[in-house]
């Protein structure tokens, strides 16, 4: 007899191509023989459609299973506690419903309390953290063993282990995966990781350096000056931006000195016969020389401001500080403080903000934001609010609630734009204070109003908003908020479901 | 037990889940509360009356004053989800609408058992019912010749022009089936073409194998032994009414609900839940059926297990089951011993098979069996290291390999004689749904 696979394909072809034209196949014998006796006039069709049906029970009755030879690989064993069935659940909420936007602080909270997640999830999340980046740092503490060897089977996923000092990345990777290398070299090992980028500077495309050279802001040092100081000659413009940018962050670098000089004549100290000092600051010139090449242009011309003013606030926001201390006598916060009265008010607050985002220092943008929130009309100023976040968000939490709280005092202005700027920078998890008040000048906004709110408000309330405040006002919350009005698009809704999501998650994720 | 998953998997569509997450938020309930049994609350809703939401555990049954035709609704699926996971967080003493609703249900429950015993006492005339069978056969028989005929012409031309057939080639027969009230025998028709890839007409020339049994089978009915017919009943799809199985002996077990599938055709959704019994080993699923848009109401939950009689559709083994009657309670299933090797497993197949040549998926369930990767495809290996392939979306292997790690665990599936179409996985003592 035929073998089984030859009987198989002898059947299939001549069905293939009908009966008609191929009126043998093998017909099974022996046990297997239709009993002809019952039904003695049958068509060929007929006769040919018994012995394919019979040699598939045939195949189907006799399967006989095959044999592996090598292990069947298997997971270790794991050493961290599984998270408990309330918690798991709730994972299963978060990834399946609207509230994926708590699903950072879940893996968190999880990775703090030393646990890690449920196996039924771990390809989802795997998933999620080959797909976005900002995630991953978040998945792979929890993932526990299970985890782990999982992701050693996929391909996709086994490259969240990946080497990071990796080689072939940065001979192989495509831009973007080249610069996270560097990014992450420079996070554990900045003088490595310059000489690396100054192996290649000269052989890399424009992109690639302007690119490459932005990684250096982490662990910025005077020892990266000189391949800053070289990056200012570059052919290409966003090169030269980088450059002048890092380097303007360096209070001790050659550009800071320059800029120190440039500054000096439009700054005058007055002392007056009776009286505090004042500070005079004048426009500079309008035929600015050598200051393009650090990268003090008037063009594009900040929004409001002519270019002298423009150039200016540029100049400002590239110098030291401590300049201000130095040579006009008062500090940085003093000056801003003092510019209320200055002709050239908006162009200095900008130039201030500026200059106390790059070097971080939080006393001069207090300062700066404060005076900034203190005025009320300004035909520059609003065109800069990505400006003010910026530099509330060099600011400690307690001084952004404290530049916030009195806004919030006011109960019917939560519309109010300086304050939904203040708390959209606010990014930090809110004081237990902060966010009572805040949760109280809400639901007495929304029912002042009717439910009705201005754009910003509703936006406001959004995920963004819910995942700073401190979860624990979520019964509070549900009381105040019985019988209110809702805010367009269902906005508090929105704001008290993900505030009693996350409630729910700090209780079953206690440490 | 009340897991997210599983109170989602009772949802009878994906609005309504979504709806239900969203009422799963304090803010909504003007009341709620719970006893180990029950859950109920006032739900605020855009009437000036709250609705009042009960649900019973045990089963679990649901009850809403909403006029929503889902269920169960998005409110009680709110409740559910807000409070099942984390039972015991809110007490109370049942209002008198929960309790009212409780007294009807034992009301309701009493007189169908009763119904039942009288239907099983009440005398049945064999020869009556036989003549309404023949009746109904005779047309079945005229249309499945005409039906054989079809497809013996299908094979004279070939598969290679079947394959290139527009739709109304498959549908015509079908739609003919459907008219001489042979249903089983239009879907056998319809699932011949249903199958991709560059052996098209290896897997057709199959199922068109498998037709060519069943209308044999049905134009020599008289020849064949009583249980032998009933299968051939089945398989055409002659429906069998409840008064029917009343006088069938039930099957007294602890069912283990290790599997469910629904497929939707012609706007019909199917639901098969396979039931399993922890000491009789017996296997079939029960179906249920709703049409257009009308939601499945059954509560069996993959993973849960309750004591109670089933009755098997007659024939010549269990194909299919009816719940007749269970106890009040639902508890978490812990998995059963299942077979101990491939081998045994296809024993019992090949067995069924030679009852009833035709069948189309048999449910094995298996104890310790190791899944791997292999390319593309899952592979269930046993203590013996033979393999059982498994057919899987991609989604549900990663999760196969997630739950079980490599190690040993049980299994249950339908094998199709070539493939496992893994329903259940259980380790640890907890039984995953797939």
């Amino acid at each position: 007899m035929a073998s089984k696979d030859n009987i198989a394909a002898q059947l299939a072809a001549t069905a293939l191509i009908g009966t008609e034209r191929a009126a043998t196949w093998p017909e099974p014998g022996g046990d297997l023989a239709p009993s002809n006796a019952a039904q003695p006039a049958q068509t060929t069709e007929c006769r040919f459609l018994t012995s394919v049906a019979a040699f598939d029970v045939y195949q189907r009755a006799g399967h006989m299973p095959s044999e592996r030879s090598q292990e069947v690989p298997h997971a270790n064993a794991e050493t961290m506690p599984r998270t408990a069935a309330g918690a798991a659940s709730l994972l299963g909420r978060v990834l399946n419903g609207p509230q994926a936007h708590v699903l950072p602080e879940y893996l968190q909270l999880c990775a703090r309390s030393g646990q890690r997640v449920h196996e039924r999830y771990l390809p989802d999340l795997l998933d999620l953290a080959a797909r976005d980046e900002a995630l991953a740092p978040l998945v792979t503490p929890v993932l526990g063993e299970r985890g782990r060897w999982l992701a050693t089977l996929n391909p996709a996923w086994s490259k969240l282990f990946a080497d990071s000092t990796g080689g072939d990345v940065w001979e192989t990777g495509s831009r973007a995966q080249r610069a996270r290398l560097l990014q992450r070299q420079r996070a554990s090992d900045p003088n490595a990781a310059r000489t690396r980028l100054e192996a290649v500077w000269a052989s890399e495309p424009p992109e690639e350096r302007a690119a490459f050279l932005a990684t250096l802001r982490e662990g910025l040092s005077p020892l990266d000056e000189p391949l800053l100081e070289k990056a200012l000659d570059d052919k290409r413009k966003e090169v030269r931006e980088v450059a002048a940018d890092l380097l303007a962050r360096l209070p001790l670098s050659a550009l800071c000195r320059r800029n120190i000089d440039r500054l000096k004549p439009l700054v005058k100290a007055k002392r007056p016969m009776l009286g505090k000092m004042t500070v005079q600051i004048e426009l500079p010139p309008d035929t600015f020389k050598d200051w393009a090449r650090d990268g003090l242009a008037p063009k594009p011309l900040l929004e409001g401001l002519g270019d002298r003013a423009t150039m200016l606030a540029r100049l400002i926001g590239a110098t030291p500080l401590a300049f201000w201390h130095e040579h006009a006598g008062q500090n940085a916060a003093e000056i801003a403080a003092l510019t209320a009265k200055s002709e050239w008010r908006d162009a200095i607050l900008l130039g201030l903000a500026a200059a106390s985002t790059r070097q971080e220092d939080a006393a001069t943008a207090k300062a700066v934001a404060t005076a900034w929130l203190q005025i009320e009309k300004s035909p520059v100023l609003p065109h800069h609010d990505a400006m003010l976040q910026d530099l509330i968000a060099v600011l400690p939490g307690e001084t952004r609630e404290a530049l916030a709280a009195p806004f919030l005092a006011n109960r019917k202005a939560l519309d109010a734009r300086a304050l939904y700027l203040l708390l959209k920078a606010s990014t930090h998890a809110w004081s237990h204070e902060f966010s009572r008040t805040f949760v109280r000048t809400l639901l007495d906004y929304v029912n002042a109003t009717g439910g009705y709110s201005g754009y910003d408000a509703q936006q406001l309330l959004g995920d963004q908003v819910a995942l700073r405040v401190d979860p624990a006002l979520a019964p509070a919350a549900n009381l105040l908020a019985q019988g209110a009005p809702d805010v367009r698009s269902n906005a508090l809704d929105k704001f008290l479901a993900t505030l009693q999501c996350r409630f729910d998650l700090h209780k079953e994720l206690k440490p | 037990m009340w897991t997210t998953e599983r109170i989602l998997g009772l949802a009878p569509d994906e609005s309504s889940a979504k709806a239900g997450q969203g009422l799963a938020s304090p803010r909504k309930w003007v009341t709620v509360g719970q006893t180990e049994r029950i859950l109920w609350g006032e739900c605020q809703g855009s009437g000036s009356k709250p609705y009042q939401t009960q649900i019973d555990l045990s089963e679990p049954a649901f009850k809403c004053s909403c006029p929503s035709r889902k269920f169960p609704c998005k409110h009680a699926l709110g409740l559910f989800l807000m409070l099942g996971p984390k039972v015991g967080t809110v007490t109370g003493e049942p209002p008198a609408w929960v309790t009212a609703w409780l007294a009807t249900r034992a009301e309701k429950a009493a007189k169908k058992q009763e119904k039942i015993e009288k239907a099983a006492e009440a005398p049945v005339d064999p020869a009556a019912a036989a003549k309404r069978l023949a009746d109904r056969f005779g047309k079945i028989t005229a249309g499945a010749a005409d039906l054989q005929t079809w497809l013996e012409d299908m094979v004279r031309q070939g598969l290679a022009a079947a394959q290139t057939a527009d739709g109304k080639f498959w549908e015509t027969p079908a739609a003919r089936m459907v008219d001489a009230q042979a249903p089983g025998l239009a879907r056998l028709v319809r699932e011949i073409p249903e199958n991709n890839g560059p052996e098209w007409h290896v897997g057709a020339l199959r199922k068109a194998a498998r037709l060519h049994l069943v209308l044999q089978a049905t134009q020599r009915l008289d020849a064949l032994p009583d249980d032998l017919r009933r299968d051939v009943r089945q398989a055409v799809g002659v429906p069998i009414k409840e008064e029917e199985l009343a006088p069938l002996p039930a099957v007294k077990d602890r069912w283990h609900v290790l599997g469910q599938t629904v497929e939707e055709e012609e706007r019909l959704k199917t639901q098969r839940t396979w039931l399993i019994g922890e000491a009789t080993n017996h296997a079939a699923p029960v179906l249920e059926f709703a049409y257009g848009g009308q939601p499945l109401k059954s509560t069996l939950v993959v993973g849960t297990q309750f004591d109670g009689e089933l009755v098997f559709y007659p024939g010549s083994q269990a194909l299919r089951a009816a719940i007749r009657n269970r106890a009040a309670e639902t508890t978490e299933s812990h998995g059963l011993a299942g077979h101990a090797t491939v081998a045994a497993a296809l024993a019992t197949y090949a067995d069924a098979l030679a009852r009833t040549p035709w069948l189309e998926t048999f449910p094995l369930a298996l104890a310790n069996m190791r899944l791997v990767k292999d390319g593309e495809n899952l592979l269930a290996v046993d203590s013996e290291r033979r393999i059982l392939p498994l057919e899987a979306s991609d989604a549900r292997q990663w999760l196969m390999l997630s739950l079980t790690g490599g190690h040993p665990a049980g299994l249950f599936g339908e094998w199709t004689g070539t493939v496992l179409l893994p329903r259940s996985v259980w380790l640890e003592g907890v039984v995953h749904g797939l």
